[in-house]
């Protein structure tokens, strides 16, 4: 049932990845059964039937480790990814809370120690960006060490400025 | 990846690895405004105090040695990614000490 009869099958220039399917035969009878209408992600449905049957090993080709991502990670990302953009609000909030004060205390060292208060103070909103991008791009192929750094990530960068009251 | 870049990559990583540097310039100058708070106070630190203190100071080392060990394989630019990441978690656990732990509690 490969899909090279569809002459028409075209990469979608939407997102890489993507494949638009080709228009169906004019006798459906004809063509396989099985064969979905709606643009399907290749890596998830069909990552090991394509490399077997393109010939082409999965390491020779540039993009087939993104392609390659398997459901299991798919689901990590889109759970701790709306966890973490969740957490880099919190942070933001509590950096705003905190940048007056911030501000008044870094008064107290020079210009040159102000500027990097400031930046060391504001890094702490784009920790979850940061964390979250170094987890994916460097375990990806790593499915259970991937999942260790996202939930390590969700408890250390637990936003408690906004869930506990202060202390002061 | 080109000359340039790494050269980047590491001018960059250096800039990081000073903002670390500051990160414990900044709580070795909390420990030591703190101290002289708690004797205008008559007060010395208790224990807690201590280790909130010494956290403080420790962790950007720790979190610096962790970075470069995780990023020793990765390239010029991986690196400083993770370098850049590291420097945000000691930022988050400077807000995290400085908002949940009570002042009051760093004197006995």
């Amino acid at each position: 049932m490969r899909k090279k009869s569809n002459a028409e099958a075209r990469e979608s220039t939407l997102a890489s990845g993507w494949v638009v399917e080709g228009e169906e035969p004019s006798a459906p009878a004809g063509a396989s059964a099985g064969t979905p209408v709606e643009p399907r992600l290749d890596g998830a449905t069909d990552a090991g039937g394509r490399a077997a049957g393109d010939g082409s090993a999965p390491d020779s080709d540039p993009v087939a480790g993104l392609e390659q991502a398997s459901n299991a990670v798919l689901v990590l990302l889109g759970v701790f990814g709306g966890l973490y953009a969740l957490y880099t609000w919190g942070w933001f909030v509590v950096a705003k809370a905190y940048a007056d004060f911030n501000t008044t205390v870094a008064a107290g060292s020079g210009s040159f120690g102000q500027v990097l208060q400031q930046v060391l103070f504001w890094a702490a909103p784009f920790a979850t960006v940061l964390w979250f991008l170094s987890a994916v791009l460097f375990l990806r192929r790593r499915t259970v060490w991937l999942g260790i750094a996202l939930v390590l990530g969700a408890v250390v960068l637990l936003p408690l400025p906004m869930l506990v009251v202060s202390a002061q | 990846m080109n000359r340039f870049s790494v050269i980047a990559a590491w001018v960059a990583g250096l800039l990081v690895t000073g903002l670390y540097a500051y990160a414990v310039f900044v709580q070795f100058g909390n420990l030591l405004g703190m101290q002289e708070l708690g004797s205008r106070l008559g007060l010395g630190f208790s224990p807690l105090g201590w280790f909130w203190l010494l956290f403080g100071i420790v962790l950007p080392f720790l979190v610096l040695f962790a970075a470069l060990l995780l990023g020793r394989r990765l390239r010029a630019w991986g690196r400083v990614l993770l370098l850049a990441a590291g420097l945000a978690v000691v930022a988050v656990a400077q807000l995290d000490v400085m908002h949940v732990v009570p002042q009051a509690g760093f004197f006995a």
